[in-house]
């Protein structure tokens, strides 16, 4: 049960996801909750994936024409949780009135509830998380009419138990809407990507969905800067299977879809080759998305 | 420039790094809760129209709490109680119009206890298979007590301590089958949980 550090072994498969360290320990800590506290317990998990996994993909509106061109790309995103997502209220049960546990991201400290007769039921402790961390590679490629293709994929074994399996495949497109606007005083561009993300066993899936419309401006030559501004919808749907050790029962928990608009407000730096762009992103959580991309 | 272009593209896993926060690790302590499994020691059918079934059962070896410990990769010294957490029960042999009234299971731990009331003025709706339904309301608490203090004594010897004594239990189920004038044919089960309080030292990276 205990952890190892594995952040060489993610490093190097290309991909840092702060809640994959904590996967063994959410098995474990699901084993003794049923399915409505486990879905208030793993509710932080489907906003910060919300926001984790739609941001940072759109960075500007400049979608060439045609003509061949692609670029290979690293993106990171930072998301904040709120104060009250560390907290859930728990479901109310024979013999046990409702109280309040720590999420996920909560107090390490777990909760014991004393009940009818004496019975003690308990709810397990968070990993005190501040933030939701995660990077992917990213690659992307055009254009036809207008139309760039963008490819995330990532599968990740770590090999032992303890951490399971980690993959996350997504694939999408940005539409030049400039083209069909000659006189825009911006880049402006349409984008859609779906994304699938999977954690352990099945322990954790998620289905998200991104609409984005994204506009901006390069100012400058060779080397530019270029602002932008993106405007989307989110929507995720997250799933969580795990065996009830209780019940000695494999339970399914269907979360809620998660829905939110995306607000980004960032800008890039376009040397030759290399460009550099950084983010503020207000969706289901706030936070900050960068990269590096390499490519023309 | 191909060549170039296929250099840098080959040190992106390096380019990588510095994305990926700090790596360090910080020890905290987590609380684990994990149920375990009674259901084999707790079975009761009932045939006739009043139940009054009694068996003896070796909680200790149902329990196999080292096992349970062992599976979840606890340490008995990281245990800090063993508790009875919930009860349930469930129809696995449905009867159209059945209903269970007036249910109690009895338990007592043989050469220490007298027996005690584990679940009162149970009611149950037979007609259908279910799937676990919770009855935690209706425990009584001397059993919970009773149960609670042997589990405190495995413990106690899964850590090295003394072995522990008289480990056979007598559960008694009573209970009336309705409607009481019509044969009846139908199955249910009982099931108790516990609740390990564990702490352990664990690696959580932080950013």
């Amino acid at each position: 049960m205990k952890l190892v550090d594995r952040w060489g072994a993610l490093a190097l498969a290309g991909i840092a996801l702060m809640a994959t360290s904590a996967h063994a320990q959410i098995e474990a800590n699901l084993s003794s909750l049923e399915g409505d506290n486990a879905k208030g317990y793993l509710s932080p998990l489907a906003t910060g994936l919300s926001s984790g996994l739609n941001s940072g993909i759109f960075r500007s509106g400049n979608v060439p024409v045609s003509g061949f061109n692609f670029g290979l790309e690293v993106k990171a995103l930072l998301a904040n949780f709120s104060d009250e997502s560390r907290v859930y209220t728990t479901a109310e049960t024979p013999g046990f009135a409702s109280t309040e546990a720590p999420t996920l991201i909560g107090d390490t400290g777990g909760v014991t509830q004393s009940g009818t007769g004496g019975a003690t039921v308990g709810y397990p402790g968070g990993f005190d998380m501040d933030r939701f961390a995660f990077a992917a590679p990213q690659l992307t490629f055009g254009s036809y009419m207008g139309t760039r293709a963008i490819v995330r994929f990532i599968s990740v074994e770590l090999g032992d138990s303890d951490l399971g399996d980690l993959s996350l495949f997504g694939i999408g497109a940005q539409h030049s809407i400039s083209q069909y606007f000659k006189d825009l005083p911006v880049d402006v561009a349409a984008g859609l990507m779906y994304q699938k993300f999977k954690l352990g066993t099945d322990t954790v899936k998620a289905d998200a969905l991104a609409f984005n419309v994204t506009g901006s401006k390069a100012f400058g030559g060779a080397v530019s800067f270029e602002p932008y501004l993106g405007l989307g919808y989110d929507s995720l749907k997250m799933e969580a299977e795990y065996e009830n050790s209780s019940l000695s029962e494999t339970l399914n928990v269907d979360f809620d879809r998660q829905n939110d608009f995306h607000l980004s407000v960032g800008a890039g730096l376009n040397f030759p080759v290399i460009r550099l762009h950084a983010e503020f992103t207000k969706a289901a959580e706030t936070g900050f998305a960068g990269g590096v991309s390499f490519g023309y | 420039m191909l060549r170039r272009k296929i250099f840098i593209a080959g040190l992106l896993p390096l380019l990588a790094l510095p994305l990926m926060g700090e790596s360090c690790t910080k020890e905290k302590l987590i609380f684990l809760a994990v149920g375990i499994d009674t259901t084999a020691g707790f079975v009761a059918s009932g045939s006739t129209n009043v139940l009054d079934d009694t068996n003896q059962i070796d909680v200790k070896e149902d329990l196999d709490l080292t096992g349970v410990l062992d599976d979840n990769d606890i340490a008995a010294e990281e245990v800090n109680s063993v508790k009875v957490s919930r009860v349930y029960y469930r129809v696995t042999v449905p009867e159209a119009g059945r209903t269970i009234t007036d249910g109690d299971v009895t338990i007592q731990r043989n050469g220490v206890s007298s027996p005690m009331a584990l679940v009162s003025n149970f009611t149950g709706d037979a007609s259908a298979a279910t799937d676990w339904i919770e009855i935690t309301d209706r425990l009584g608490s001397g059993a919970v007590t009773m149960l609670n203090t042997f589990m405190a004594e495995c413990l106690t010897e899964a850590k090295g301590g003394a072995p522990v004594q008289n480990t056979t239990f007598t559960y008694s189920v009573t209970g009336t089958s309705n409607p009481v004038n019509v044969g009846t044919n139908f199955e249910w089960e009982l099931k108790v949980s516990f609740l390990v309080d564990a702490s352990q030292t664990v690696e959580v990276p932080e950013l």
